[in-house]
């Protein structure tokens, strides 16, 4: 997701900053369930996690995630478009680049660079890319196809075919026509050995006939063990490089966000005119162009003269910036564009993206039609404009509109021959007249003949009725088959964005306009020149005038002359619902009815997918664009349709007999072009750590760490065992900073902390601590803590570590929702806090404070506010782990001062500081809960052990109706402590020889396997398992430990209510051996309490 | 490093000069975390900051006001029930002094914040470079003009963006929780350095932010 949420404070923000906070339901009308989960806008909370903290509500479409309101939870949500259009980038004023100094510079320069083609050394101009510098040294061979190894030549020379894949540094797949040449790169082949040139494999081509579509699907499947060994054998033959998961990358990926008012995607004429417009307006604007320079196809395409004014006029504005190298990837909701720079993840946040990604030409048909030397059109322009290289010496152009003509033309230019142009229409057709070069109307190209390079094309005139005149085939030699289809929308941005695009009478329509998506151009099917240039600019007005820019009268940019061919009027601020006229008869697929011999007709580059294939997928039933392209995998490649997807739409409606419409299109999806995970991952680089003001004395003298959410807490000291006995005999000091520390204040403060726990606050006096829990609405145990109260209307909470975030959103959703005058404010970090606990405890703290401390001036469960080593803190005399115990908070800047001052204090009593993992077995001694490890999701307090916390005579809090109802039916199963049958009393040295036993025995032993007890790494380990009755689960160990102070093996485990009796036995199975315990009651230490309370 | 009212701060790392130099011309990262902060929560805001600021901007959520007491601080309204007040020096007893003076009443909730918030201001022509790699709100000055703060993620975390009025040099104050300001300095060295980032100490701080010892 990546659409806006208005928060009325802090306005539009990405939702990235949001936490859900579930749909807010009417009441049931009868008691009945309420509805939810339906399509359409609803009533959702939100919690602003990384802005002001505060709950709103939201209505949004959860079909489109269009969000129509927002607005405080307790409040009716307001419309949204004031302050939608408020979002923060004042007209005029906004980021302002000119256009890159480089925008101009030509592709290759006069600067020679040397890089290395599977060993050996290849020159090519600074700028020119990798397969241009390889075809200029003789290469014809890029790369050998996906699954018949056949060899593949350059055909697009644009990126979007799989044809030049080539390993470079160690990155594999890259697409080497449009990756510039650099000094040093080291470039190979990938899926072919020994060589290109020579790839054994290609004997799957022979093969074809017992390798069709989906054939694995069918086959190797019985017997069973066969087919992973054909699915690994297969993944090693097919495919495309391999990835070095080692390989660090030279220089780390990373992500920039940027902001614009209007974002044109396509730097062709269209792009160009649409950027230039709305700088001229005033917007700002951001032009993402892949290409090294914006253009477009009039760099290439014999039109540059007017790629001159528009750069002026772009280079004019200083409101313009154009990143060329760009290529996006993805158009998410919010108008949010995706787009990289080589390793560089781009989040681009536009009020209006203009798309004007132009069109592809289209393979045509016919058999061998994938042979090294066959070109579409704009690969051999491109070749020759932007590399200074000539695709061939002969060349046959198979086309089906004026632009095959017209390319003939520049072949001349560039002095190759034209052995004939193969125009597809009729010979009425108007340009065909005169030519130089002999014209065969109304044509085909049958096949392409070949070994590893094209050699000859076979043609044949056509009738009416498609099938071929025989007397018209003919054979040409030539080393060119240049193709020249019209083009094809590429559309996959706008399909993206959530236009549904249908056909219908001849042309594709969108279903629905999209405020703040606009496009023009060729991808709206403008094909001429000028109109696209008219085009664009009447866009770019048009989104600057949206924006609040002044623009010149919208009229003003219609054409008056017969000129512009198509030019559709559209309404300001839409995508144009009429898209691309396409009659099925103009199907790139070239259609002629083949022999049977020509079966080698590719629609599918990437997956060597054939039209023969297709036909047959179709007949066995997989005849909806969507099944056929997951039974065939056409489009499943690394173009990702590009090439294919009309062909495929095409073939599967005339195999069924029916319209295009019928067939539907495939679901377009991010990522529109192959991304490196590293690219999508920069925006994940960050792993936060919450560092304790102690964090560096723990380190400094050593302590282990383990990973609390976020927070580094030390686990241990060094000797675990050591600090549990330190604190049971002398004094422990533990750094519990990490727990959530809330305060709530205010007239309301006491109903909110009723209304929420379980227990009373409301009677809680001044200077007293107690414990609660509280649920959510079902019922179920989200947290405890301990609570103090500071005053009248004034209250200290403690939360759990994991869960102080969650607390403090949902103590501040239900005030917000209650509309109690009360003010929660999150202090976990203001405060550190540590815990001095042990029978020596009071001596140390008395030496530091002036306090009353003694057991009847400072109790149990009582409240101070008092200096501590001249650091003014608040200590809670609690006793978490079972002997005396002060909790003392002070403002986090002064804790290492007050904790070296206790450690000093305490050095005379051997005071030892102390780790989670002793801060565990002490609590597990005094049987307390860890709610997340000891409860889960279906935990309520009544089954685990808190049922006397639960105050069911008030009148309210939050789960109580459910706890009734729980209450009435009985418990189901208990929280119980458990011992292990045989004692468990083992001394921690012979654990370590035990475990080596037990896993000596495992190894050993066939079948069921005796249970043999070792303390410490053993009781680890029973965490998490099964409690069994009869072999059937019945329960679950949650915390296990080994008690130095009892000698005893001690836990926490769920256990059936009708099991939960002490001195009744059960068993816990551990990797298949069943462990005999028996339910002990709680606590196991110190039962009365008399130690944490004298 | 020097002492101010109890505080340890960095004076300077390299020499004051040379570190300004280096704010002027890309980006220097100066650790505030000693300064004062105050935060006034609860129903009766409006009033008090009525009372203490007057008719001013930071009336509005969003907005930042300089008010002076005692040295300069910055008067940030986050939210309607909401004013965090930033204090550009160490010295807490002035403002705390002013805030007594003002008796808003129970209806009104303060805390001293100073421990809770780390403070880093990040200065010089190339600060919004390095943060438009770590937040996702538009940081340009059209977007966060002079006199604005918002609360946004930054590198993941929670963080609060001040950008103060006056400042002679584009600059913006974070403040982000006091747990977090380690990881948040360090990714902001390290991504700072390709701009050439370099620490600031208070000596250049203080010249840069316009204000003095207090």
């Amino acid at each position: 997701m990546s659409f806006l949420l208005v928060c009325p404070n802090c306005g539009p923000r990405d939702v990235s900053e949001f936490r859900y906070g579930g749909q807010v339901l009417p009441a049931p009308a009868g008691g009945g369930p309420a509805g939810s989960n339906l399509p359409g806008p609803q009533r959702e909370r939100w919690y602003h996690r990384q802005g002001c903290r505060r709950w709103l509500l939201a209505q949004r479409d959860v079909r489109s995630n269009e969000v129509l309101r927002t607005g405080w939870l307790g409040e009716e949500p307001s419309a949204l478009s004031p302050r939608l259009s408020a979002i923060g980038q004042q007209p005029g004023t906004a980021d302002s680049r000119q256009p890159t100094a480089d925008s101009r510079q030509p592709t290759a320069d006069s600067r020679v660079v040397t890089f290395s083609f599977n060993g050996r050394p290849v020159r090519a101009l600074s700028g020119q890319s990798i397969a241009a510098a390889l075809y200029a040294a003789d290469v014809r061979i890029f790369s050998r196809s996906f699954k018949y190894h056949r060899p593949r030549g350059l055909f697009c020379v644009s990126g979007d075919c799989p044809n030049c894949l080539m390993e470079v540094n160690g990155r594999p797949n890259v697409r080497t026509c449009v990756e510039p040449a650099r000094h040093g790169q080291v470039v190979r082949h990938q899926n072919a050995w020994p060589s290109l040139n020579f790839d054994v494999l290609r004997i799957f081509d022979r093969l074809d006939s017992f390798l069709p579509v989906g054939f694995y699907y069918r086959r190797f499947h019985k017997p069973r063990w066969l087919w992973p060994l054909v699915a690994k054998a297969i993944r090693h033959v097919a495919g495309l490089g391999k990835i070095d998961i080692w390989e660090e990358p030279a220089t780390p990926a990373d992500v920039e966000h940027l902001h614009t008012d209007v974002c044109v995607i396509g730097g062709g004429p269209a792009g160009l005119a649409a950027a230039a417009e709305a700088a001229t307006a005033g917007a700002s604007v951001l032009l993402l162009e892949r290409e090294p320079r914006p253009g477009g196809h009039l760099l290439y395409g014999g039109e540059a003269a007017l790629l001159e004014p528009l750069l002026n006029q772009l280079q004019a504005s200083s409101r313009a910036r154009v990143l060329c190298g760009t290529t996006a990837f993805g158009l998410y909701e919010g108008n949010l564009v995706g787009a990289f720079q080589t390793n560089r993840l781009l989040k681009v946040r536009a009020r209006q993206v203009v798309v004007c990604t132009g069109g592809r030409q289209q393979p045509f048909l016919f058999h061998n039609n994938d042979l090294p030397g066959i070109f579409l059109g704009r690969g051999v322009q491109r070749l020759a404009r932007l590399h200074g290289l000539r695709a061939g010496r002969r060349a046959v152009v198979l086309t089906d509109n004026d632009q095959g003509a017209s390319l003939a033309q520049q072949l001349t230019a560039l002095g190759i021959e034209v052995a004939a142009v193969v125009d597809r229409r009729p010979a009425t057709t108007p340009g065909q007249g005169q030519t130089p070069w002999p014209t065969l109307a109304a044509g085909a190209v049958l096949a392409a003949h070949g070994g590893k390079q094209l050699a000859s094309v076979r043609v044949a005139g056509l009738r009416e009725d498609g099938t071929i005149d025989p007397g018209s085939e003919q054979e040409i030699g030539c080393d060119l088959l240049c193709l020249v289809s019209g083009l094809a929308p590429a559309q996959e941005l706008l399909r993206q964005a959530g236009l549904e695009l249908r056909y219908q009478d001849g042309r594709w329509l969108a279903d629905r306009p999209l405020p703040g998506l606009l496009a023009a151009g060729a991808v709206l099917g403008t094909l001429d020149l000028e109109a696209q240039v008219l085009e664009g600019r009447l866009r770019g007005a048009e989104a600057a005038a949206a924006l609040g820019y002044q623009t010149p009268s919208l009229d003003s940019y219609r054409p008056s002359g017969p000129q512009v061919p198509f030019f559709p009027s559209r309404g300001a601020n839409n995508v144009s619902p009429a898209v691309l006229p396409r009659r099925l008869d103009d199907s790139p697929a070239g259609w002629y009815q083949a022999r049977a011999a020509e079966r080698k007709r590719f629609v599918c580059l990437c997956e060597d997918v054939t039209a023969k294939d297709l036909e047959r997928a179709v007949a066995e039933g997989f005849d909806h664009s969507e099944t056929l392209k997951r039974y065939a995998t056409a489009g499943m490649g690394v173009c990702q349709g590009k090439m294919c997807s009309q062909a495929v739409a095409a073939i599967c409606a005339r195999a069924k007999g029916c319209d295009l419409a019928a067939v539907g299109a495939t679901t377009s999806r991010p990522p529109v072009v192959p991304v490196e995970l590293g690219v999508l991952a920069a925006d994940r680089q960050h792993q936060p750590i919450r560092r304790t003001p102690l964090h560096h004395w723990h380190e400094t003298i050593g302590a282990s760490w383990m990973d609390a959410g976020l927070w580094k807490r030390p686990e241990s000291y060094g000797d675990p065992v050591a600090e549990v006995q330190a604190v049971r005999t002398g004094v422990g000091l533990i750094d519990v900073s990490t727990l959530g520390k809330i305060e709530v204040a205010g007239p309301d403060a006491a109903e909110l902390l009723e209304r929420v726990y379980l227990n009373k606050w409301a009677d809680l006096k001044p200077g007293r601590a107690r414990y609660g829990a509280l649920c959510t609405e079902e019922g179920i145990l989200f947290d405890d803590g301990v609570g103090a109260r500071l005053g009248p209307d004034r209250f200290y909470l403690t939360a759990t570590t994991g869960n102080a975030e969650a607390v403090f959103g949902w103590l501040e959703l239900w005030r917000a929702t209650w509309q109690l005058e009360a003010v929660v404010s999150n202090q976990t970090s203001a405060w550190a806090a540590m815990n001095l606990a042990g029978p020596q405890a009071r001596a140390v703290l008395a030496r530091l404070t002036a306090l009353d401390v003694s057991p009847s001036g400072f109790p149990y469960m009582a409240m101070r506010e008092g200096e501590v080593a001249g650091v003014a803190c608040r200590l809670l005399r609690i006793g978490f782990v079972g002997e005396v115990g002060y909790e003392i908070h002070c403002p986090a800047a002064q804790a290492w001062h007050l904790w070296e001052a206790l450690v000093q204090a305490g050095a005379e009593f051997r005071l030892r500081p102390f780790g989670v993992e002793a801060q565990r077995v002490l609590r597990l001694e005094k049987g307390h809960l860890i709610i997340g490890q000891d409860t889960d999701a279906l935990s309520n307090p009544l089954d685990a052990g808190l049922s006397w916390l639960v105050r069911f005579d008030k009148p309210f809090f939050h789960g109580r109706e459910f706890l009734l109802r729980l209450q009435a039916m009985g418990s189901r199963s208990r929280l119980i402590g458990f011992q292990l049958k045989d004692g468990g009393g083992r001394k921690q040295e012979e654990s370590e020889r035990i475990r080596e036993e037990d896993e000596r025995t495992a190894e050993e032993t066939v079948g069921p396997r005796p249970f043999v007890l070792s303390p410490s790494s053993f009781l680890l380990s029973l965490e998490g398992c099964q409690v069994v009755e009869q072999g059937r689960p019945v329960g679950r160990v949650t915390s296990a430990r080994h008690s130095p102070t009892l000698g005893q093996s001690i836990g926490l485990a769920w256990v059936p209510a009708a099991q939960a009796t002490a001195g009744q036995p059960f068993l816990i199975r551990h990797n298949g051996a069943d462990v005999p315990a028996v339910v002990t009651s709680l606590p196991f230490y110190d039962p009365e309490g008399k130690r944490l309370k004298e | 490093m020097v002492d101010r009212d109890g505080w340890q701060v960095p004076l300077a790392y390299v020499g004051a000069e040379q570190e300004e130099a280096v704010a002027r011309s890309a980006v220097g990262l100066a650790d505030l975390s000693a300064f004062a902060k105050i935060s006034l929560r609860g129903r009766g805001l409006a009033d008090c900051t009525q009372t203490l600021l007057g008719d001013c901007q930071a009336a509005t959520p969003r907005n930042v006001a300089l008010l002076d007491a005692a040295g300069p601080v910055l008067a940030c309204r986050l939210h309607q029930e909401h004013l965090l007040l930033l204090a550009l020096t160490t010295n807490r007893v002035a403002l705390n002094k002013k805030l007594d003076a003002l008796h808003c009443g129970s209806s009104m909730v303060r805390h001293d914040t100073t421990s809770a918030l780390a403070g880093f201001a990040l200065l010089g022509p190339a600060t919004e470079e390095v943060l438009r790699r770590l937040t996702a709100l538009d940081v340009s000055a059209a977007a966060l003009p002079p006199g604005w703060c918002a609360e946004t993620g930054l590198a993941t975390v929670q963080a609060l963006l001040v950008r103060p009025p006056g400042l002679p040099l584009p600059g913006v104050l974070i403040y982000v929780a006091w747990d977090l300001a380690e990881f948040v300095w360090e990714t902001l060295w390290e991504l700072g350095l390709a701009w050439g980032l370099q620490p600031v100490g208070m000596e250049a701080g203080w010249k840069l932010l316009r204000v003095h010892e207090g």
